[in-house]
């Protein structure tokens, strides 16, 4: 007389059952691919943005290793796990999402992962009435706010994200209202200015073995016969040097501009 | 899977523990292998974005029960580094009816105190207790049960356990890089900055909640609504236009560099000499014409213009 254990181990009785799919799931795919009941006994996926009926959409099997996908009918790719078919195998595949963000656990024991390695190198594709997943597995993931910034090169940031404004870029903080339209109701949001105003010394930054800081003339004294004074720069950074009044007639003394400065000369008549 | 005598089927075996991880029968000094299997019937928890936990190495265990007066108090801990120290505390009266279910979060709010908006737990989760009364019968006074071996005693379920670690956004942070700052000439004294500078300055952490990007000073930004995709350019004059000075890369640099020429520490444009006479050249030449002499002396940093008729002849008119 066979004995019956009333109340079996989680794992154990989940051996004999098709959980983590659900009971209406056929485990069978139209290739004739079977999936055997114990291949995983429990599960936990959230993929970002899952919707309803997730199920085991396909598997990707190599000489050394299989992939296994998890979607919905919307995206049938939503995360995948690796299962090596060298070294140790593992008791759980851990699912990740294209950004390789955590997104599910299947588990398993007793090497039943090889069994993956019977299907054959290939494509094995499931429906989702063939694979679905348990609703008790499957966490609802809404896709709502921000999940993460992507770069143009590919990269993912996800956490406590650094904005950093360098190279003239400088970002600023402040507090700001936001007006809702549609009810007329204000609520404090947070704004991060982007200024884009430059670096007045890049050329220090980029030459900074070859720079040298000049030494600049910011001021000019003019010693004459009845003492010295000095003479700034007006707003363009300009001094002017005239003679007098260029109408004078009492002074022999000469200033012309040329290309590269100045010439000071004593010519013609004066009183 | 969850059915009508799912938390009675749980009374009987280990789960939400994995197999084998408690319910042992006491033979020898007790610790949580010997917890009866009626203690605990589920659990689940999840740990948040910042947590660094990891499915590949890190699990969540019971590490202790303690009885405390009337009250037991089940402390659970992951190995996960970051999280250790923080473990979920959920405490029951040693008579509480059935299946009461207790959520908790981990008190790590001293994270990051130097913004407490940055707080979040680490990790939360909840509990349900079933028959308490063989607990009881080990612990019938204050005392512990303690985890002597936390990577085969008390493991919770792997599937028990939602890790969402850098899945999504937490915080936005803004900080700006230094300015290029000026240096002296040689053989001038070196400029003292009053704080440390070619630093990074964090502006503002633990931005959550709405955020606006604002185009300031010569800034567009372009929202692509149908790709999610936020284009951010420099146009001269965009945005809040041209800056009327200079902006600061953290908040307080203006008034600590009030004595200072520009918040670079060099000369602004129209405090050092540009040109003369409204030619701006590299070197600027001044020379001497008829009845003109010009001497340099460099040493002084001196230039002499005399005027000595030299070459030149005086006509007198009688």
């Amino acid at each position: 007389m066979s004995e019956r254990v009333l109340y079996p181990q989680w794992r154990d009785q989940n051996r004999e059952t098709k959980y983590p799919f659900s009971d209406a799931a056929l485990l069978k795919n139209k290739q004739g691919i079977i999936v055997p009941v114990d291949l995983f006994i429990d599960a936990i996926v959230y993929p970002l943005g899952n919707k309803s009926r997730m199920y085991m959409s396909k598997v990707i099997v190599d000489y050394d290793k299989a992939t296994i996908f998890i979607g919905d009918r919307e995206n049938k790719e939503r995360c995948y796990g690796i299962v090596p078919f060298t070294g140790t195998i593992p008791d759980q595949v851990i699912l990740v999402d294209k950004y390789q963000r955590p997104a599910g656990l299947l588990i398993s024991e007793n090497n039943n992962l090889l069994n993956l390695a019977s299907w054959g190198s290939g494509t094995h594709e499931f429906t989702p009435e063939e694979t679905e997943l348990s609703a008790r597995v499957c966490v609802p993931m809404p896709i709502g706010g921000i999940h993460g910034i992507e770069l143009e090169d590919g990269t993912l940031m996800t956490g406590d994200v650094w904005l950093v404004g360098e190279n003239g870029v400088i970002l600023e903080y402040t507090q700001i209202t936001l007006k809702d339209l549609s009810t007329n109701q204000t609520k404090p949001a947070n704004g991060i200015i982007i200024h884009i105003v430059g670096d007045p010394l890049f050329r220090r930054k980029f030459c900074e073995n070859t720079f040298f800081t000049p030494r600049y003339i910011k001021r000019i004294r003019v010693v004459g016969p009845n003492g010295s004074f000095y003479v700034t720069p007006d707003n363009s950074g300009n001094i002017n040097i005239y003679v007098s009044n260029r109408l004078d007639s009492s002074t022999v003394l000469r200033i012309f501009g040329t290309t590269s400065g100045i010439i000071i000369s004593a010519s013609g008549s004066g009183n | 899977m969850a059915q009508n005598n799912w938390y009675n089927n749980n009374l009987f075996r280990d789960y939400p523990f994995i197999k084998n991880s408690t319910g042992f029968p006491v033979s020898g000094p007790m610790s949580i292998i010997n917890l009866p299997t009626e203690t605990i019937v589920d659990a689940g928890f999840i740990f948040t974005a910042r947590s660094e936990f990891n499915y590949a190495t890190d699990r969540v265990y019971l590490n202790r029960v303690s009885r405390v007066n009337t009250d037991f108090i089940f402390e659970f801990r992951t190995n996960s580094a970051k999280v250790f120290p923080y473990p979920l505390i959920f405490t029951r009266p040693v008579n509480a009816l059935r299946y009461s279910i207790e959520y908790a979060d981990a008190n790590n709010y001293q994270y990051d105190p130097s913004d407490p908006d940055c707080d979040e737990p680490l990790w939360y989760g909840f509990l349900v207790t079933g028959d308490l009364e063989p607990l009881q019968q080990l612990l019938p006074s204050d005392g512990d049960i303690l985890n002597n071996n936390t990577s085969s005693e008390g493991i919770i379920e792997p599937a028990l356990i939602q890790n969402m670690n850098d899945l999504y956004v937490t915080s936005l942070n803004i900080a700006n890089a230094d300015r290029t700052r000026a240096t002296s000439p040689s053989g001038c004294p070196d400029i003292v900055w009053p704080f440390p500078i070619g630093e990074i300055y964090p502006v503002k952490t633990c931005i959550d909640g709405d955020i606006v990007l604002i185009p300031g000073y010569n800034t567009n930004i372009r929202l692509n609504e149908i790709n999610n995709v936020i284009t951010i350019s420099g146009s001269p004059g965009a945005g809040m236009g041209e800056p009327c000075e200079e902006i600061p890369v953290f908040p307080g640099e203006d008034t600590l560099l009030s004595n200072f020429p520009s918040l670079s520490g060099s000369e602004k444009c129209n405090t050092v000499l540009r040109s003369i006479n409204g030619i701006s050249v590299r070197f600027f030449s001044i020379s001497a014409g008829n009845g003109v002499i010009v001497e340099d002396k460099p040493l002084v940093n001196k230039v002499e213009i005399k005027v000595n008729m030299h070459d030149s002849s005086a006509c007198y008119d009688g």
